[in-house]
Formats: C-alpha cells, sequence, structure tokens
C-alpha cells in the first residue's frame, strides 16, 4: 500500500473540525429558537418574573447568545457540558454520556463487523456465480433486507430466536467492559437487527462492483499471462471492487448509528441513543443537545477513517 | 502443412449466442504459422480477426462457443487440454499484446508490481533466474529502450502515457520468452511517431526471441512492412492468404484488391478516394460467396455457390469463383 | 418504456406499490371498522373471517388501523420527500448554475445537515419542533433536503457543460426557461429514483418515531402507534405487531424494486451521472 499523503488528510481533518464546529453552533441556537428558555423549563411555566431573572442571573442566561454559545463550547471542548436536568436530575452530562458511549459504540462496530462478514461473502459469491440461481437467492434476500425496518426485525429476531428458541436473550445488555463474552451473547439480536439492511446494501454493492471488474481489460490480460484465476480474483477483481464497496460502506455509517436509537430502546441497552430518547420525553433539552452532538461528533470521525482508507486504496487520489 | 509449423488452426469457427441469435464471427478459418514467422490477419473490423486471436487463447466470454477440427502448437492438439492445462500455456508459450494499453494494467498496482508477477510466473516454470527481479525489471525495460525504467517501475498506470504503457506491455510480454505471440492492433491507439517506434520494437524482439508473431490489423502498410505472409479476413473467413510482398502487390481476390486500392488512392492523395462499396453486413447464414453483394466482379453463381479455397501460384491461395474455373 | 415492462422486477415493484396506494386509498371505505372507535366484545381476537388481521387491546380491527396508518405514514412521507425534493432540488440547480460563493456556502449547510445521522436528526427536530405528525413531515423533510440539493447540483454541473444547454444560452434563452427545459428532464430520472427511496426511508423514520411516542399521538393510528401497541401484548397476540410490520415491509419492498427498477432502465446513463 502506498504512504498515505499527509497534506490531503490533514486539509479533510481540517473539514472535520469546521463542521463539528458548524454543527455545534447549529445545535445550540436551533434548540434556543425553539425553547428559548431554560428557566421556564426548570422552573414551569408559573415561574415569577423574578425566579426567572435570579435563574438568568445564576447561570449567565442574561448574557448575549453569541456569549452563551462560546461559554458553552469551550466548557463543552473541556469536558463541561453541563448537567441533567430530568433524566439524571444533577449528574454532569458528561458523565452520562462517557458512562453510556462505550455501549453504543461497542453495539455499532459489532453490527459493522456482522455486515462486512456477511456482505463479503454473499457479495462475492453471488458476483462469481451471477445469473445462477444462488444468485438470485442472495439477491433476493438483499432486497428483502432493505425493506425491513430494524425495529420490526429486531421483533421478529426476538420472537423466533429468542422467546422462541431461547438461543438469545431478550433483554438485559452487558456491558462489554463486564464481561467481553456475555456482551457478544446479549448484544448479538440488536447488533443483527441494525447490521441486516446495511449487509443487503453493501452486498449489492459489492456484486454490482466485482461483477462490472470481472469483464474489464486488465482481468483479460492477466488471464492471457497465464495467472491462475484465485491470484486473478484476488489481485484484479477484488482489489478494484473494493473502492466502491468500502464508498458505500461509510455511507451508511449515518444509518448505523441512528438505528442504534430505537434498537437500545428495544433491548434495553443503556447506551446513548435511548439516552437521547429519554432526554426528549424528560424536555432534558441541555442533554438533547449534547447526545445530538455526541453523534455528530462519531460519525464524522468514522467518515475521517473510512475516507483516509478509500485514499489509500485509490492511487488516483495522490 | 510443413512439419516446422508452429500452430497449425485448422477450421476454426466461433459463434456468440446474442439473445436467441447466433452470430458467427469466425467461420471456418485455416492457417498455420512456422517458427519464427511473422503472420499478418488483415480485414476490417468486423471481419473475425481479433476473435480469432481470442479463440486461439480461450480469452472469450462464457456465451461464445468456440471449435475447431483441429489447433495443433508443437504438435499436441490445444482443443484437448482442460482448463488448467491450458492456462498453463498462457503467458509462457502463447502470449497477447493487446490493443488498449491503458485498459490492460490493474489500476490499482504499480507497473513494477506488473513485471515483478510476470518474471515470477516465467521462473516458476522453468525454475531459472536467481537475480534480483528487481533489476531484472529494469533491465527488461532497458532493453524495450526506457532509458529511465526506476521513474516508470515507480509509476501507475494512470501516470503514463499511452506509448509508455505500450512499452511496458510488450516488456512483460517478453518476459516471458513465449514461443508465439499475438499481437491485436497494438498501434493503433497511438500516434504515428510513436506507432513506428512499438513496430520496430516488435520486429526486434521477435527476431531476438526468435519468437513468432500473429499480427492482426487493419492497417496494410503495417503489415507490409513486418509480416512474413498475410492472411485477408472477410467476414468471418480467410479470402486470401500468402506470402505478404504477393498478396500486398498482387492481390488476386476483388476484396484484397479493392483494400489495395483504397489504401493506395489515400496515399496518392487522390480527390476522389476509392471507396469500396456497401458494408459488409450481419452475419447469419449466408449463400454463396459473403463478398458476393459489394463485388464489382461478381456473377451470377456467386450468390449461390460457396467459394473454396483455391491455390493461384506460390503458396498463395484466393477464395473467388473467378479462380476457381 | 418498454425497457421498464420488460425488466421483471421493476413490473413486480411497481405493481406492489400501486396495490398498496389502492389499498390505502380505497381501502377504508370498503371495510365497516373505525380505527379508533373500541369494541369491548372483541379484544385481542386472532386473525379470522370477521377481522382479516385480527383485534388489538382496544378491540379494533387491525387491518383497519393499518390502512388508516399507512394512510398517516404515506402521506407524511410523501410530503415531506417531495418538499425536500422540490425546495433542495432547485437550490441545487440553482447553485450549479450560478455558482459563487452562495453556492459554496450551500454545500457546506449540506454536508453539515448530511453529517447527522438522520434518525438523531429527527429526533432532534421532533425536540426543537415538538412533537407530532405535522412536525415529522418537517423532518423528513429537512433530512431529505441536502440529499437532493447534493444530487442536483453534481448531475446539473455535468449537463451544464453539454453542448445543447450551451446553445441555449447562445441563442438567449432565459435561465428559468434554460434551467427547467434543458436540464431539468435530463436529470428526472435519477431525481425519482430517490425520491422513491426517500419514500421508504420516510416511512421507517415516521414508523420510528411514531414507535417511540414522538409521533402520531393515540389513539389515532400511524403505522409505529400499531407497532408500539402490539409490542406490548406481544406473546399474546402477536399477530398486531408482525402484520403492521408486514405492512411495513411490503410497501418498502415495493418502493425499493420500483426504484431498482427505474435505476436499471436508465443505467448507463445513470452510472456516468452518479
Amino acid at each position: 500500500m502506498p504512504a498515505i499523503n499527509l497534506a490531503p488528510a490533514s486539509r479533510r481533518f481540517g473539514g472535520v473540525v469546521l463542521i463539528a464546529f458548524l454543527g455545534a453552533a447549529l445545535v445550540f441556537f436551533v434548540m434556543r429558537a425553539g425553547h428559548g428558555d431554560p428557566a421556564l423549563t426548570a422552573l414551569g411555566d408559573q415561574a415569577t418574573p423574578e425566579a426567572i431573572a435570579a435563574f438568568h442571573k445564576r447561570w449567565g442566561l442574561d448574557a448575549p447568545l453569541v456569549v452563551q454559545f462560546w461559554r458553552w463550547l469551550s466548557g463543552a471542548l473541556a469536558g463541561n457540558f453541563g448537567m441533567s436536568m430530568t433524566v439524571a436530575g444533577g449528574v454532569p452530562i458528561a458523565d452520562l454520556i462517557a458512562s453510556r458511549l462505550p455501549n453504543t459504540l461497542f453495539i455499532g462496530f459489532y453490527a459493522m463487523a456482522i455486515a462486512v462478514t456477511i456482505s463479503l461473502v454473499a457479495g462475492t459469491v453471488s458476483a462469481l456465480h451471477h445469473g445462477r440461481m444462488i444468485d438470485s437467492v442472495a439477491t433476493g434476500m438483499a432486497v428483502l433486507g432493505i425493506s425491513m425496518p430494524d425495529f420490526w426485525l429486531s421483533y421478529v429476531l426476538v420472537y423466533v430466536l429468542a422467546l422462541g428458541a431461547g438461543i438469545f436473550p431478550s433483554y438485559g445488555f452487558v456491558s462489554p467492559r463486564v464481561s467481553l463474552a456475555d456482551a457478544l451473547y446479549s448484544g448479538f439480536l440488536p447488533a443483527f437487527a441494525i447490521a441486516a439492511p446495511m449487509a443487503a446494501s453493501f452486498t449489492r454493492m459489492l456484486r454490482t462492483a466485482l461483477i462490472e471488474t470481472l469483464y474489464r481489460d486488465h482481468v483479460r490480460v492477466a488471464r492471457s499471462l497465464g495467472y491462475s484465476e484465485t491470484f486473478i480474483f484476488v489481485h484484479y477483481v477484488f482489489r478494484n471492487a473494493l473502492i466502491p464497496y468500502v464508498t458505500v460502506i461509510g455511507l451508511q455509517v449515518r444509518y448505523l448509528l441512528g438505528g442504534t436509537v430505537v434498537v437500545e430502546r428495544i433491548f434495553g441497552i443503556p447506551g446513548i441513543g435511548a439516552l437521547m430518547v429519554d432526554a426528549a420525553f424528560g424536555r432534558d433539552y441541555g442533554l438533547v443537545q449534547a447526545c445530538a452532538l455526541t453523534f455528530l461528533i462519531c460519525v464524522l470521525i468514522v467518515n475521517f477513517l473510512v475516507d483516509s482508507l478509500c485514499a489509500a486504496l485509490n492511487p488516483r487520489s495522490a | 502443412m510443413t512439419e516446422a509449423a508452429l500452430i497449425e488452426v485448422v477450421n476454426l469457427r466461433t459463434a456468440f449466442a446474442v439473445g436467441s441469435q447466433r452470430v458467427e464471427a469466425v467461420r471456418g478459418v485455416s492457417f498455420s504459422i512456422a517458427a519464427g514467422e511473422v503472420f499478418g490477419l488483415i480485414g476490417e473490423s468486423g471481419s473475425g480477426k481479433t476473435v480469432t486471436g481470442l479463440s486461439l487463447l480461450r480469452l472469450l466470454p462464457p456465451h461464445a462457443s468456440v471449435a475447431a477440427d483441429a489447433m495443433r502448437f508443437r504438435g499436441e492438439d490445444l482443443t484437448r487440454l482442460s482448463g488448467e492445462e491450458f492456462r498453463a500455456l498462457r503467458g509462457i508459450q502463447l502470449a497477447m499484446i493487446f490493443q488498449d494499453p491503458v485498459g490492460s494494467f490493474n489500476p490499482a498496482k504499480t507497473v513494477s508490481w506488473h513485471l515483478k508477477q510476470a518474471i515470477a510466473r516465467r521462473r516458476a516454470c522453468s525454475g531459472t533466474g536467481e537475480a534480483d527481479w528487481p533489476e531484472e525489471s529494469a533491465q527488461n525495460l532497458r532493453d524495450i529502450g526506457i532509458r529511465a525504467p526506476e521513474r516508470v517501475l515507480a509509476s501507475y498506470p494512470h501516470q503514463l502515457s499511452g506509448g509508455m504503457l505500450q512499452r511496458a506491455l510488450i516488456a512483460m510480454v517478453i518476459a516471458l520468452r513465449p514461443a508465439l505471440i499475438i499481437a491485436d492492433e497494438p498501434t493503433t491507439n497511438l500516434d504515428n511517431l510513436v506507432e513506428r517506434q512499438i513496430l520496430d520494437l516488435i520486429r526486434t524482439q521477435q527476431r531476438k526471441l526468435g519468437a513468432s508473431v500473429l499480427y492482426v490489423t487493419h492497417d496494410l502498410g503495417v503489415a507490409g512492412e513486418i509480416c512474413d505472409r498475410i492472411a485477408v479476413m472477410y467476414a468471418g473467413e480467410i479470402v486470401e492468404m500468402g506470402p505478404a510482398r504477393d498478396v500486398l502487390e498482387r492481390p488476386r481476390h476483388p476484396y484484397a484488391q479493392g483494400l489495395l486500392q483504397t489504401s493506395a488512392s489515400l496515399d496518392r492523395r487522390d480527390e476522389y478516394l476509392y471507396e469500396l462499396q456497401g458494408e459488409p453486413g450481419v452475419r447469419g447464414a449466408v449463400e454463396g460467396c459473403g463478398f458476393a453483394a459489394r463485388c464489382p466482379q461478381a456473377m451470377p453463381k456467386c450468390r449461390s455457390t460457396q467459394p473454396r479455397l483455391v491455390d493461384v501460384g506460390a503458396g498463395h491461395v484466393s477464395r473467388c469463383l473467378l479462380h476457381d474455373q | 418504456m418498454r425497457a421498464f415492462f420488460a425488466h421483471k422486477l421493476a413490473v413486480i415493484g411497481a405493481a406492489v406499490t400501486g396495490f398498496v396506494l389502492l389499498a390505502v386509498i380505497a381501502g377504508p371505505w370498503l371495510l365497516p371498522y373505525s380505527p379508533t372507535e373500541a369494541d369491548f366484545l372483541a379484544l385481542l381476537a386472532s386473525p379470522s373471517l370477521a377481522h382479516p388481521f385480527g383485534t388489538d387491546s382496544f378491540g379494533r380491527d387491525v387491518l383497519t388501523r393499518i390502512l388508516y396508518g399507512a394512510r398517516v405514514s404515506l402521506a407524511v412521507s410523501v410530503a415531506g420527500v417531495l418538499s425536500a425534493a422540490l425546495l433542495g432540488g432547485s437550490a441545487g440547480l440553482v447553485s450549479a448554475y450560478v455558482g459563487g460563493w452562495s453556492a459554496a456556502v450551500l454545500m457546506r449547510i449540506a454536508d453539515l445537515l448530511f453529517s447527522f445521522p438522520s434518525f438523531v436528526l429527527a429526533l432532534f427536530l421532533m425536540v426543537v419542533l415538538g412533537f407530532g405528525v405535522a412536525n415529522i413531515a418537517v423532518s423528513i423533510a429537512l433530512i431529505y433536503l441536502p440529499l437532493f440539493a447534493r444530487l442536483a447540483r453534481n448531475m446539473a454541473l455535468v449537463v451544464k457543460e453539454e453542448p445543447w444547454v450551451q446553445a441555449a444560452q447562445l441563442m438567449g434563452q432565459s435561465t428559468f426557461s434554460i434551467l427547467s427545459r434543458e436540464i431539468l428532464p435530463n436529470i428526472a430520472a435519477p431525481l425519482f429514483v430517490q425520491i422513491a427511496l426517500g419514500i421508504a426511508f420516510g416511512i421507517v423514520i415516521e414508523a420510528g418515531l411514531s414507535f417511540l411516542g414522538l409521533g402520531v399521538q393515540p389513539p389515532d393510528p400511524s403505522l409505529g402507534t400499531i407497532m408500539a401497541d402490539g409490542r406490548e401484548y406481544f406473546q399474546r397476540a402477536p399477530w398486531v405487531l408482525t402484520l403492521s410490520g408486514v405492512a411495513i415491509s411490503i410497501a418498502l419492498l415495493g418502493l425499493n424494486l420500483l426504484s431498482d427498477g427505474i435505476r436499471d432502465v436508465m443505467d448507463p446513463k445513470l452510472r456516468a451521472r452518479l
């Protein structure tokens, strides 16, 4: 693999930082625009003007909005997001997020690993046998996979595999920090529910990319030189199909993280998704903001890594 | 045919299944090439010349069917070989230089990697050559006439010009030292100056290796320059075949005559270029001579009788009823 | 057109989608039940001739609720996606044609919105705007706005260079006329593909939000709320949850196959443009 060219990578990273900053601003100002006064939220509609003024003074809400944003941002960078109002009264938001983030990330990676594994196998098999029965079966399953909402699939899985066959638990996620094996076991169903639609679209993309590459000129040249089919497949076909495949994976990260929200709720996993839903119901706006921002940053980081991988794989991007 | 024939093809027929129809691209082609000989296969696009080359190397897509009465290479019948046995011959005994050098390289790998694979393949088969492969790659490129091989070796295909890539491709094929090289219009996509150089290159290397070349082209001038013997193809059949000089200076088949006149007319820069009337049609079953519809010398019986190859003297044959009296 | 009908899957997709639309529009008129009135005499009845999909915990006919709910889901999704296509598409078209720094700003904003996971953004917007059906449509619109803007812009940039567009410019055709008559028809097909896919995912978003309780409020039916109901008594009456999920899946399947069909028919051109 060629050495990673640092200049474009740092430019991309700069872009990431910029978007993170803009995202933070967006989240902050939009939330304020929607629910202008945190004082009313905290103290209730019946609060007296004096109480509100005192609240403002106490929490620095009498300063201009931009200054408040700056304070919030600098606090956030230092790891201080303020405190949760209703979901876990008085607990620093940063702590809440820190304790939940690993669970969400674990499920996310798990789901991605499942999706990639399935698609590598299914995509390769259906491409090599394209036009035949096994290809139609795989493609059919892929279309089905995309068509099933993940929260419904969760229940189907629970019904069949957990309650029905008793193979997997239907509730009670064990954190990977406690026991990795238990986490893998209890996390399988939720990860699979999220993974299924992704596996479907990855499979389709890999199949298409492989088939297209199979008929390229350079594959024919390699064959004319007498290289073995396996060698040709690995170095000529698969290697060149990797770029569109990895690109699609990158595009799905947004879906991946979004999918955790509902699935966490269903399976009772203490992650950021479930936290955000709780915060939404509890009208804990600071927490909602922080969760949204956390998700944004996760997406940005993963996209950055995937983009860098794509650039490394593609000699034309030098 | 002589015993010195390196490769002998008898009655090669290749057809493609397109939808529900069957298109015959090659309809009974027979020829032989001696060791060290440069054999030219000439025709317009669609005549079946490229498909002939691909058929020899079994490089056609799955919907093509190839059949032949015999395809003997060094005496051994190729049609009897299994897929794996045939693969062993590819590159080492039979190799091909393709028309489009840019598309022929793996875009994700450097030229150095390409050469390394070719060298490794040859070494695996002949068990020789303990020299460092980077040094051998560089030497191969120098032999081809590239003065600064290190830069080319380190480059990716998209960073090099078409001419340079074609040279590198030739270097790869030469590294394998095949006995027969099929060159499929290797200079068509290159500009004239580079075309010259590549032609010279092919000629030099061919002599050095003592290899035979099946040179496929539509360009009569090029064929005249480097070929020892020539076959002219039309609509999937060979219509004239013989020593290059003979065929080009005294063509006997009306189609070959037409081709030559067109070429000469171009060279003379006539005001009105000589043109062959009509176009080759879609190939289904044909009654009579395939060229009859366009032939200025056509006779009534041409449309009903299939002409066969007739000897017109000194190893020169023509497929025309004119000579079959 | 003929090519479209030759493609089996596309035809199936169109047929399924058509069937779904028909069921959703005409169905409720044909069925005698009300989606919200409770019938305490038939609680949690399993599927039968009288109630093909069974009844829920309030005795309401599940099939009727699904059809009414589907109306809501589809309406919300279509409204959201079409607005996004119109607004985003126009913005993208104009930015491609006009260029300049306003285009750059637009694209930055689109990138920003695009960097949020869709569901998270939807959730955030529901919190800001307040829960309820109309706001779901707004959320969906905002989620898809950047997608359509970017799509329209990328393709318009390519088409803009085509000779017939430049000819139109030279002949003095107005910008609006060029945009609508020369550029738009050529980028229509990929847009339709994305619209179909967007509606499909929009249904999922709406169902998800309603499922969590942030969207349509009970007793009004929505595919998501029916599923949420069904989950409560999943073990006793699994058909509620299962069948509402099947309904969603069928709609999605139809839309996916349809968009695949359009994409395959437009294939060579599509691949070049995207």
